[in-house]
């Protein structure tokens, strides 16, 4: 079922002396239980695309639409706190908070009450595979991919509907990438998530079951 | 709740900030207090001047050689005893008395006394309250009174057998002045017979005069004047200005309802007590002094505030440099700008509030800074230094939170 559809998207980039179309005419469209990939070199424009999606911004012409509902006249706060999610490349933990009160975070923040929150967090750390003693730690105590997987256990914690991930594997070693890839194609397939990953790495676009290559501001389907 | 367990876990976290912060606040508290402790000191010292630094008045005549021994018009005695402006008025008449009853010719024999006639003990110069014995139940307001009473010498009483309580008959001479000229004539008021209500002791008498072996209510006396179609006239007179912070009105009623003129060292001698000195002089000196200080530090009082708020605009945004990437992450969790806003802005109102704390016990303790001062330099530091905070976190708002979450990508 279709979850994402973007429709005829340009965005441009404003400053004082200068401005930057990052985004030219982006059409397409994501469904659920679908992993996505999106290619393409530095300054395409994919994080911009990744960015509108998320609802951390508006295009400056055409469309989002989330569910058939225009993002333009949804509440975005609550958007991203319900529907979508982000994983960054460079993980992003709050760094004075602990792995389970990073994954907390969101609940809590939706109202869940802090001892089902406290719960649910460490099943979803359990499920990246993630051993408990973790939950205790401070972000600055764990590896690049251990800090990547909570990041993960955060972004499901929203229990929304869209994951994105924006060069998920960028700042890890091969065997962390393997994992990671492995999970947001589970998360794809056996949590029903639209996944779109945006991703230089061959290995994991080659994992998606769509890709798409972004060039100089316009989006073409690289492979079905 | 979660809001709020947010904000204390950050604080308690961000231990070495914190701390840093609170010492910053604490220091500022302390300054601030020491500050509005100084302008609430010089206040009440400018409120309590009028207690500390009375402004006396003297009657004299004309060119000021004289404050005593004068005529001093009975209209202007009273103008004086009845003005709002005035307390403590001490006005005296002199006359000479002899024991029993004579007549004018048997002046020389019986004539042998000074007496006086006064409203306050004050009227006596360096008589003191303790020099004289009351009869019981009787005290020295007595001499505000028309009661026909007398305190008589304790000598006199010794030597003419009298005993506090007893009745005694005085005839009484007045000093009549002439309109021109020095002369002074010695002539009869009134014969009488007063209770003694107090015997008096002068240890250390300094007037001009020789001291009085009996002393009548001023009142007592001027009715006597009155019964006998005498004009009355007091021979000295003096009081405190009340409220020196009236001094002008004072001076104005002073000079046109009462009529009484400035001293004019050059004009001609005469006994007519027609002039007034208000010695203001220190007090204006010092009150203008307190006032000029107290402009000075509320002058300052913008500055102050000014130099708070960029403290805790300062404090706030160096704090907020390192947590650039935190709001951003707080806002794409679906953190609201609001929410966000708030759950940094309470961690530096819980810093700040207990800066504020810490700094009023410190000055609480080590300069007893008075309670109200404290919580007035504890507001003024909290309001301004939040206000700070709030203009360093609304540049928060300009920032794009994908750019702050990239770049490090």
């Amino acid at each position: 079922m279709e979850t994402v559809r973007v429709e005829h998207v340009d965005y441009t980039y404003r400053t004082k002396y200068q401005s930057v179309e990052a985004l030219k005419d982006v059409s397409c469209s994501f469904e659920d239980g679908t992993m996505y990939a999106i290619v393409g070199k530095s300054g395409s424009g994919k994080s911009t695309l990744l960015s509108l999606l998320a609802g951390l911004d508006l295009p400056t012409k055409g469309s989002i639409y989330v569910e058939g509902e225009d993002l333009k006249k949804m509440d975005r706060d609550s958007y991203r706190r319900n529907t979508a999610c982000v994983v960054y490349q460079a993980f992003h933990l709050f760094p004075l908070l602990t792995a389970q009160e990073n994954v907390m975070y969101p609940m809590e923040l939706k109202g869940m009450k802090r001892k089902q929150a406290a719960v649910r967090a460490k099943e979803l750390i359990s499920q990246m595979g993630l051993p408990e003693k973790i939950c205790r730690q401070f972000p600055k105590m764990m590896s690049g991919g251990e800090q990547q997987r909570v990041a993960i256990a955060r972004a499901l914690a929203v229990e929304g509907k869209i994951l994105l991930a924006d060069e998920p594997t960028g700042n890890l070693d091969s065997e962390n990438e393997r994992r990671i890839v492995e999970i947001l194609y589970k998360i794809a397939h056996e949590a029903e998530y639209t996944v779109i990953v945006i991703t230089h790495n061959e290995k994991v676009a080659e994992a998606a079951d769509h890709r798409y290559q972004m060039e100089d501001g316009r989006l073409s389907v690289l492979e079905a | 709740m979660f809001a709020i367990r947010l904000i204390a876990r950050n604080v308690s976290r961000h231990k070495y900030k914190s701390i840093l912060h609170i010492l910053i606040g604490v220091l500022t508290v302390l300054i601030l207090d020491i500050y509005a402790g100084n302008m609430d000191s010089t206040g009440e010292q400018l409120a309590k001047l009028p207690e500390v630094l009375e402004v006396p008045a003297k009657i004299s005549v004309l060119n000021g050689s004289l404050t005593e021994g004068m005529t001093i018009r009975e209209d202007r005695m009273m103008g004086v005893r009845e003005s709002e402006y005035v307390k403590d008025p001490v006005f005296t008449v002199r006359m000479k008395f002899g024991l029993g009853s004579f007549t004018v010719e048997e002046y020389k024999d019986n004539l042998n006394y000074y007496g006086m006639g006064i409203n306050a003990v004050a009227g006596v110069p360096g008589m003191k309250r303790e020099d004289i014995t009351f009869l019981e139940g009787v005290d020295e307001s007595v001499l505000e009174t028309t009661q026909k009473v007398c305190i008589l010498d304790a000598d006199l009483m010794e030597k003419s057998g009298l005993r506090l309580g007893e009745d005694v008959m005085l005839t009484i001479f007045y000093y009549r002045y002439a309109l021109e000229g020095s002369e002074i004539f010695i002539e009869p008021l009134t014969t009488d017979t007063y209770r003694i209500v107090g015997q008096v002791e002068i240890e250390d008498y300094r007037g001009g005069w020789v001291p009085p072996e009996a002393i009548l209510p001023l009142d007592c006396v001027r009715e006597a004047y009155h019964d006998q179609d005498i004009p009355f006239f007091a021979d000295s007179g003096s009081f405190v200005v009340k409220d020196p912070f009236q001094l002008n009105a004072l001076k104005e009623q002073m000079r046109y309802d009462v009529t009484f003129l400035p001293v004019i060292t050059r004009a001609e001698y005469r006994y007519d007590g027609n002039a007034l000195t208000i010695m203001d002089e220190t007090f204006i000196r010092s009150a203008e002094a307190l006032q000029g200080n107290l402009s000075l530090l509320r002058g300052m009082l913008p500055f102050i505030v000014a130099i708070v708020i960029f403290i805790g605009y300062l404090c706030s945004y160096l704090s907020l440099q390192s947590r650039q990437e935190e709001y951003a992450l707080m806002r794409s969790l679906g953190t609201g700008r609001g929410k966000s806003f708030f759950l940094l802005f309470g961690e530096t109102a819980l810093v700040a509030a207990g800066a504020c704390l810490l700094g009023s016990f410190t000055a609480l303790i080590f300069f007893g800074t008075k309670a109200e001062v404290l919580a007035l330099a504890g507001a003024l530091f909290f309001l301004a230094f939040l206000a700070g905070t709030a203009a360093a976190l609304l540049a928060l708002y300009r920032l794009s939170v994908m750019e702050m979450l990239s770049k490090n990508d």
